[in-house]
């Protein structure tokens, strides 16, 4: 929910897993494909997100430029807030 | 907003004790999470923490959610004066392991997607879009046993196939989906199904349950139950996968009152390249 608000900042082309030409593997990913992401499910993908504070920072004082800052978690649990966390 | 600010994300849980770390823990204030415009000196120049409001709809929060995220982005930048645009090039994507190829020390990470479904069948909300990770040791329990044939049978380690406990829940919030120690049951089997040319197929089947208690409090339990079919591409020469593909169909039972069981679908992807 919280990604939401960010996929009106980028409209991307989706990035896709290209499939093995094995029928059963084309069967079930046909099968799967109304669940798996569609393109804007995934246009946040596209920024080109820092996930470590410390290289984050840098990149900003070399640039001169703000940073866009999106601060998640709380719950005792691994990952960025590009997934799950 | 990528063109001219320094986009970073990052787990508040798991800030390092540095002065950089601190640096961002210092934004949070009263709030447990929110998106800011800060310069690196320190001077907020935007903040937005969305709270639903109480009567809209999921799509009118959302709506509104992102628009007051753009406005909140447009006054910063504003704010921020003039800022050449950057170049991105030679960034590294932080999901680039997501869903293909492996770690040198031989770990993958699958990509997982989870939607909630209405019963029309119709996705409900968001995909969650999270990973499950598998050890060198773990993955390679998905794969035939030396000198299978075809026909030959095996079950996945439960060790193994609990790892799968994201797709478990179509919640973007952690706290309401079931870690790999909360899987009570995660029984798949794997049968090696025919050879080709290069090639072997593995069909996978698998059932899963999972148990526990949101914020660790027992008023809140939270139960998952899913079922799966999957299938695995291996590499004749190599005895390698190369590809495998789960789907998977269940339900969800967050804590009373939204305790009635919500339909469930996630996909679990992975290729070599």
């Amino acid at each position: 929910m919280r990604r939401s608000a960010l996929l009106v900042l980028l409209a991307l082309p989706a990035v896709a897993p290209a499939a093995e030409p094995v029928p059963e593997l084309a069967a079930l990913l046909k099968k799967a494909g109304p669940i798996r992401p569609a393109a804007r499910d995934l246009a946040w993908r596209q920024i080109p997100w820092d996930i470590d504070p410390a290289v984050a920072l840098k990149a900003a004082r070399d640039e001169q430029r703000p940073l866009f800052v999106w601060l998640a978690g709380g719950r005792k649990r691994d990952g960025s807030p590009l997934e799950r966390c | 907003m990528a063109d001219h600010l320094v986009p970073v994300a990052l787990n508040t849980d798991r800030l390092p004790d540095t002065p950089d770390g601190r640096f961002f823990r210092g934004l949070l204030g009263d709030f447990s999470q929110g998106l800011w415009v800060v310069t690196p000196a320190g001077k907020v120049l935007g903040f937005h923490y969305h709270k639903a409001r109480p009567g809209d709809s999921w799509a009118e929060n959302q709506k509104r959610w992102a628009g007051d995220t753009v406005a909140m982005v447009r006054e910063a930048l504003k704010a921020a004066g003039s800022l050449p645009p950057r170049d991105p090039k030679g960034h590294a994507d932080p999901l680039a392991g997501r869903g293909r190829g492996a770690t040198p020390d031989g770990e993958v990470r699958l990509a997982v997607t989870v939607v909630e479904l209405d019963r029309a069948g119709r996705h409900q909300g968001s995909p969650v879009v999270d990973s499950a990770y598998l050890t060198a040791d773990r993955w390679a329990a998905f794969h035939p046993p030396a000198g299978a044939k075809v026909g030959q049978t095996w079950t996945v380690a439960e060790d193994a196939a609990g790892r799968f406990a994201p797709a478990l829940s179509p919640i973007t919030d952690a706290i309401f989906s079931p870690r790999p120690d909360d899987v009570t049951k995660a029984a798949a089997t794997a049968k090696l199904e025919r050879v080709g040319d290069g090639y072997a197929v593995v069909r996978y089947a698998g059932t899963w349950e999972s148990f526990h208690n949101r914020d660790d409090d027992p008023k809140y339990p939270v139960r998952t139950a899913a079922t799966g079919e999957g299938v695995g591409v291996v590499d004749t020469k190599t005895g390698k996968l190369t590809a495998m593909v789960w789907a998977l169909s269940g339900t969800y039972r967050n804590s009373p009152p939204a305790h009635q069981p919500r339909k469930t679908a996630a996909v679990v992807e992975w290729s070599e390249k």
